[in-house]
């Protein structure tokens, strides 16, 4: 059993997680029968990264050798901080963080940000021939699948509006990207993709970087959009993109460098509520939750549409409890549901997503059934 | 409420300076400032107290408390506990609204000797807790109510759209133009030393 830690123990010096996780002491799971137990991490992780919290890690960071790489690292975080401090460093967020630092320093920052996205273009490295290979893909899946033939836009200037996915979904959910392109021409929207590199990849990994690489990152897409004259950006189904160019570039893009952006979410509501699709609701007779995303819900705001479409199309849609903006975080935002180093994937279903199995279990609790998240 | 029951005092302190005591309209701030007062003094003692039970009952709250936190809660309850004190000795807020003339009136005013607070030891310990706590208030966190204004009310932060109508309308247009305009205190592999936030942000490829 793990005593009760207080906040002096977090400056205690021990190779030794502080506390250890043990499934007795965890929120038990009354329809889930058996779930594996909790391992311990290697020795020789151990002896080289950090683990003293509570035997997990999700960064990988170095133990000091020396009491000299110990001062260093100290003097870096403390200065990394300091940045933040002054109106000259952080004149986007100051007040932000100014005013929240007084109670509760929330740090969203992943160590995994990289500039390998400005470097080549994206995160997945493709350039625009390959992208267009991969559009052309999608386009012989479509056909194959559903028997419609749809010829997808890619860099077709003067459409009413750029859509951007999350570079990762061309590689790995290649449907997604599929779907849009079938919604978006059944329903007569005026669209294109870019095969520019950051053109076709929303996500602004400058957000775990710093404001340069934000900004950078967001001006490019900016920048792509105007050149080929589209009136809005849409952001497809990734929340990290999502808060990035749909709200926080909202008050730094001055006029200049302004376009209009939105989620696709919206407008799949406005397409499912005016009826521009022929769908049948009694196709999708199952039971349905809804889990609200962080990023998507809190940050965003977006809380009506995707609910509007779900109930316009499932019948036995219901919602999980609590949801919107009071909804639980399932620790799998901002990539971390595909991202797997050393043992955070345990924590991350043991810990953070272990309301998440609590609600969904419950939202279909009648039907006794579960379903992935 | 207790902020209520200030603003009826001033007025009916004006009142008393201008000696426009007899009409109706004063009865009318007399009564809201008993209704408020009562009320306002009731609920903050109770919910001070409350305040009190629920930090230091729970084990998780009780852990991430510090000094500060209670003493800052025991300031206010002390500034509370003594105003109902002080209530036994002025039920109808009159030595109050009477010190109130007293201050807007730049001790201009003549303290009637019944209500002057001197005579009062309660009336004259509540006064002295409480400008001590209002001196204290802009040094501590307790400011934290008007933070709460930023923080939570306005919604992170005026998130008004920058266009609207479909017109460009960010009034904070300027201000991030000028914040452009200024040097990045640091450097790194990607950030060359000394530049301007508008010279790195463009995209150079």
């Amino acid at each position: 059993m793990n005593s009760r830690i207080k906040i002096n123990d977090f400056s205690k010096e021990s190779k030794e997680p502080l506390i250890k996780i043990n499934l007795e002491e965890l929120m038990k799971l009354e329809l889930v029968d058996t779930e594996p137990v909790i391992k311990e991490p290697p020795q020789f992780w151990k002896d080289r990264y950090d683990f003293s919290l509570d035997g997990h890690s999700a960064v990988g960071i170095p133990i000091p050798k020396n009491e000299e790489e110990k001062e260093e690292l100290v003097h870096k975080f403390i200065k990394g901080l300091e940045k933040e401090l002054t109106r000259e460093g952080n004149w986007t967020f100051l007040q932000q963080v100014l005013l929240s630092l007084d109670y509760c320093a929330h740090c969203e920052a992943c160590e995994q940000g990289t500039v390998l996205q400005l470097k080549v273009g994206s995160s997945t490295g493709m350039n625009p021939e390959g992208f267009k290979k991969i559009v052309q893909v999608m386009e012989e899946e479509i056909k194959e699948k559903t028997g419609i033939n749809i010829k997808i836009p890619v860099d077709k200037e003067g459409a009413d509006i750029l859509l951007i996915h999350n570079a990762g979904e061309y590689i790995s959910w290649l449907e997604n990207p599929e779907a849009y392109a079938i919604i978006f021409e059944k329903a007569g929207i005026s669209w294109t993709l870019s095969s520019e590199p950051v053109g076709y990849d929303a996500v602004n990994y400058g957000v775990w970087y710093d404001d340069v690489q934000l900004a950078r990152i967001a001006l490019k897409h900016v920048q792509i959009a105007h050149k080929l004259g589209v009136k809005k950006i849409v952001v497809g189904e990734c929340g990290h993109a999502t808060k990035a160019l749909v709200v926080t570039a909202e008050r730094l893009l001055t006029k200049e460098n302004y376009i209009p952006r939105e989620s696709v979410l919206p407008m799949l509501s406005d397409i499912v509520e005016n009826g521009k699709l022929d769908l049948d609701p009694e196709k999708n007779r199952f039971p349905v939750t809804l889990h609200d995303p962080c990023n998507m819900v809190r940050l965003s705001g977006i809380v009506e549409p995707q609910r509007k479409v779900l109930k316009k199309i499932a019948p036995l849609f219901r919602e999980m409890e609590p949801h919107g903006v009071c909804n639980y975080c399932c620790g799998g935002g901002s990539g971390f549901a595909i991202m797997h180093p050393y043992n955070f994937d345990q924590w991350k279903n043991k810990v953070a997503a272990r309301m998440k199995v609590k609600q969904i279990t419950e939202a279909f609790r009648e039907e006794n059934t579960m379903r992935p998240c | 409420m207790i902020l209520g029951w200030f603003l009826f005092l001033f007025i009916g302190g004006i009142f008393l300076v201008t000696g426009a005591v007899l009409g109706p309209l004063f009865q009318a701030i007399f009564y809201l400032t008993l209704v408020f007062g009562y009320i306002g003094v009731i609920t903050a003692t109770a919910g001070g107290i409350g305040l009190v039970i629920a930090r230091y009952s729970d084990n998780n709250l009780r852990d991430i408390s510090a000094p500060v936190d209670g003493f800052n809660l025991a300031f206010a309850l002390a500034v509370m506990i003594s105003g109902i004190f002080a209530l036994s000795y002025d039920p109808y807020f009159n030595i109050a609204r009477n010190f109130m003339a007293y201050l807007i009136s730049g001790m201009g005013y003549v303290l009637p000797t019944k209500f002057s607070v001197a005579f009062y030891p309660a009336t004259s310990i509540q006064l002295i807790l409480l400008c001590c706590f209002l001196i204290y208030v802009p040094f501590s966190r307790l400011t934290h109510f008007l933070g709460k204004y930023f923080t939570y009310h306005a919604v992170m932060w005026n998130s008004e759209p920058s266009m609207q109508r479909g017109m460009y309308s960010n009034k904070y247009d300027k201000n991030v133009k000028s914040n452009l305009d200024m040097k990045i205190p640091w450097s790194g592999s990607h950030v060359p030393n000394g530049k301007k936030w508008k010279e790195v942000s463009k995209n150079e490829q």
